[in-house]
């Protein structure tokens, strides 16, 4: 049965605020789902400053809230603009609560102010970077076609040269599958220490993948155990977003009594595009169209409360297939108490509904990462029984 | 003549049996069911334990590090779940 939803159920749900300043991309990337990638309109000061008045006037923050800044290229905008808008964010934030910021960018564009406004506002860097060369031009393009790859290390190593920490997300294709020593020796060399991977998903206006071919199943759960094992080996070692999430999961005293995710959990992600459109559930529904959901907007700043929203026709009609769909996981995957129901824009994409159940998503992101991660662990237990901590995942700082 | 066909149908009956008893075990267990998913509680019981034995890292500090980097969009960070997930579990 339901739970009875209203604003004061929804208190500190939201974990992530993403915030589009702007849609535009000044690359071309082929798996990219995002629309209107060539719209140069920029989200107002005023925007930004309604969008955090929305949050903590409803009290939807969460503990470790945070903000990030993606869904176009984020760095399109400038400094100066962030320096307004952060202050902007800030000025309506509660007493005592120092919004924290995090940015995704595709590196083309960072130089050394942008370092120096890294450095001065603590902003969490994120750069997409799909691994050497040879991998990431394939894919990551300028509009003329031309491969991305020499600009996005220079950003790096001007990151790098300035003490600014970042993680990279890595897109993973069925190229990528085969390589997966060439991927984790470009990384080591170039000192990269953080890393995420997301797979190259059905999403939005992307009907295809790469890893859709046969075999692509097998290919990435051995691609994944040997990235595993050598950011294990690395020195210094190499974290796993995928690893490290699996890990907290286990940890968590509530392992086991999540029904949840992030993404199918009302309001747990909230975003705002360029324009101040609201969206909840998975981010990559925003800007996309659907027959039965329009454009997935949910509410418009400013002006937007969140009862007015859980009453619009949009909103209705998403939840309950949103929670169908989470039921039918729960119901029926041995995976769920690590995955918690899934990604909606991936059961849509993939499956037509958000009342279904697996996609090749969850199949690779989810059940390939926790056999691999779990048989790793597993296979450490009998080691662990006989010496304390060391080596691989110690203790040492970042 | 109807007693001795039903001790044969007995026997065949029992031949059966043997036959599939000389079957492999495995064949009896579905590959999925060697999946490591399915000793996720046995795992993560050895894991906590070796975790409140020292024997693993320290996941604070971990956590702590790893915080700085909120990944967007498939990061449910655990870590953070704990302080707001009550209402909503499995309802």
């Amino acid at each position: 049965m339901a739970q009875l939803l209203n604003a004061a159920s929804l208190r500190g749900v939201t974990q992530l605020l993403i915030m589009q300043p702007t849609a535009f991309c000044n690359i071309d990337c082929e798996y990219c789902y995002l629309p209107n990638r060539g719209d140069r309109a920029a989200m107002t000061v005023e925007t930004a400053r309604e969008a955090a008045r929305f949050i903590f006037d409803a009290g939807l923050n969460a503990p470790g809230f945070t903000v990030v800044w993606h869904a176009g290229e984020p760095l399109v905008v400038r400094p100066q603009w962030y320096r307004l808008a952060l202050a902007a964010m800030q000025e309506v934030a509660p007493q005592g609560l120092t919004l924290p910021h995090a940015i995704q960018t595709n590196g083309m564009l960072i130089d050394e102010e942008w370092c120096d406004f890294f450095l001065e506002t603590g902003m969490r860097v994120g750069v997409s970077l799909d691994g050497p060369a040879r991998l990431h031009d394939a894919r990551r393009k300028t509009r003329s076609g031309q491969g991305t790859h020499a600009r996005v290390m220079r950003g790096i190593e001007q990151l790098q040269r300035r003490g600014v920490a970042f993680h990279i997300i890595a897109v993973v294709g069925r190229p990528t599958l085969a390589a997966a020593d060439e991927f984790m020796d470009f990384f080591q060399s170039h000192g990269i220490s953080n890393i995420g991977l997301n797979i190259e998903e059905i999403e939005g206006p992307i009907h295809t993948s790469t890893l859709q071919a046969d075999g692509s199943q097998q290919g990435f759960r051995a691609f994944f155990a040997r990235v595993i094992e050598r950011a294990s080996q690395a020195v210094p070692v190499i974290r796993l977003r995928e690893r490290e999430d699996l890990l907290a999961c286990l940890e968590s005293p509530g392992f086991g009594k999540f029904g949840y995710n992030s993404q199918n959990v009302p309001f747990g992600i909230v975003t705002v595009s360029v324009g101040g459109g609201l969206f909840t559930f998975s981010p990559e529904l925003a800007g996309t169209r659907h027959d039965r959901f329009g454009d997935f907007s949910i509410g418009q700043l400013p002006g937007a409360s969140v009862d007015r929203i859980l009453a619009s026709p949009t909103f209705q009609a998403l939840w309950p297939e949103i929670e169908a769909g989470v039921k039918r996981c729960r119901e029926s995957c041995p995976y769920f108490d690590v995955c918690l129901g899934g990604a909606p824009s991936n059961k849509l994409a993939e499956n037509g509904s958000f009342d279904s159940t697996e996609t090749m998503h969850c199949r690779l992101s989810h059940q390939a990462v926790a056999d691999a991660v779990l048989a790793d662990l597993e296979g450490r237990m009998p080691r662990l029984e006989q010496a304390p901590a060391a080596g691989a995942y110690g203790t040492a700082g970042p | 003549m109807r007693r001795k066909k039903s001790l044969l149908t007995i026997a065949g009956l029992n031949a059966l049996a043997a036959a599939l008893n000389t079957l492999p075990v495995q064949a009896a267990v579905s590959p999925e069911q060697e999946s490591p998913i399915h000793r996720l509680h046995e795992i993560r019981r050895a894991y906590v334990d070796a975790l409140g034995q020292g024997k693993q890292e320290d996941r604070t500090k971990v956590a702590q590090y790893w915080g700085n980097f909120p990944n967007f969009p498939n990061f449910p960070n655990w870590a953070n779940w704990n302080n707001w997930l009550n209402g909503w579990r499995n309802f």
